[in-house]
């Protein structure tokens, strides 16, 4: 067992040392409506990341929706409320809606994943702003998490197990926030 | 060597063609949809996703509505759309289409750098509405799987719409 293990995690070092040179977490294009004028004020980002064809252990491969909201903090000093809800654990995005009152619904939505010796591996994650008052979508953007080969970034521990992805979150809160500065949304 | 190259021939000839139909994984209406209104003109609607819903799925869908007397007309969103009823007025008031059928690609997994098992999800809605009429999901057995538009066509038959 020992030996198996240390095998795994050198191979996973070599694998990782040869890594693509992508960054883990990578905002690809947006669409922007032209017309939409107002800036980020009170956000509610709404997260539905989880794939329903797996496992609840292959499932802790994707980021979390307390990590996004740790992540997210950051935009605080920036004079944006955010609060995060998980959509897939029940949690009622109308009554976070109701408590903030947000001005905009930033939707986190898992469109695909790919797995690696049946851990997940990397994800792509559609995230569509939407105008409260109108319910119209006024930027979309796809968010790719890159994978072992591609960006050196691990989601399992070596026995396939839960850990943290705190380093993700902080890497989507980034490429969000430059995407959406970029945009003049921020 | 004659009769097993004329044997894997005569295989292939009456498999060709054959791709299993996929699975229906659920199919859904709202419990206070109004009485249905008769199918007369469609849109359907593509996802941008052209390696899993190709332009064949689309010719599908346009030859089980013909076959039942109804002309219908496909479009397809691009990526990153905003608001896809701006995108489809045109068509919809080219054709005066009375109804939209929209496919969608609801998840995909990959395994390596294939597509391994991917699902999508139909919606017919009436006329602009944004309210399903009827809502379909289905696992394609592969890329030349376009079982799911005859399916479509069945239930849309079976519940009052054509």
């Amino acid at each position: 067992m020992r030996r198996a293990l240390g095998r795994r995690a050198f191979g996973t070092m070599m694998l990782a040392s040869v890594a693509g040179c992508s960054a883990p977490v990578e905002v690809s294009g947006s669409n922007r409506d032209s017309s939409y004028q107002k800036k980020l004020t009170r956000v509610l980002v709404t997260t539905a990341l989880r794939a329903p064809d797996l496992s609840p252990t292959q499932n802790e491969g994707f980021v979390r929706a307390r990590e996004i909201g740790q992540s997210l903090a950051a935009w605080e000093p920036l004079g944006v409320a955010v609060e995060v809800v998980d959509l897939t654990s029940g949690q009622g995005a109308a009554e976070a809606e109701a408590r903030l009152a947000p001005q905009q619904i930033l939707a986190l939505t898992l469109k695909g994943y790919r797995l690696y010796s049946y851990v997940v591996d990397a994800y792509a994650v559609d995230a569509s702003l939407i105008d409260v008052s109108t319910r119209k979508r006024v930027w979309r953007s796809s968010v790719q998490f890159q994978g072992m080969a591609e960006s050196g970034r691990i989601r399992h521990s070596g026995l396939g197990g839960a850990i943290s992805h705190q380093n993700d979150a902080d890497d989507l809160a980034r490429a969000l926030t430059a995407k959406l500065k970029a945009d003049g949304l921020l | 060597m004659q009769r097993r190259l004329l044997l894997a021939s005569v295989g292939a000839l009456l498999t060709a063609g054959c791709q299993p139909e996929g699975k229906v994984l659920q199919v859904s209406a709202p419990a206070n949809a109004p009485p249905p209104r008769k199918i007369e003109r469609v849109l359907i609607w593509l996802p941008p996703e052209t390696g899993l819903a190709s332009a064949k799925l689309g010719d599908a869908f346009v030859a089980a509505f013909v076959s039942q007397g109804v002309p219908a007309r496909v479009g397809r969103g691009t990526a990153l759309e905003l608001n896809r009823g701006d995108d489809q007025a045109a068509l919809m008031n080219e054709l005066k289409a009375t109804h939209r059928v929209e496919v969608e690609v609801a998840s995909y997994r990959q395994v390596g750098g294939n597509f391994a098992q991917w699902t999508l999800v139909v919606g017919v809605y009436a006329g602009t509405s944004r309210t399903p009429l009827m809502a379909l999901r289905y696992q394609p057995s592969g890329y030349s799987d376009y079982a799911l538009a005859g399916m479509v066509v069945q239930k849309l038959v079976e519940r009052g719409y054509l």
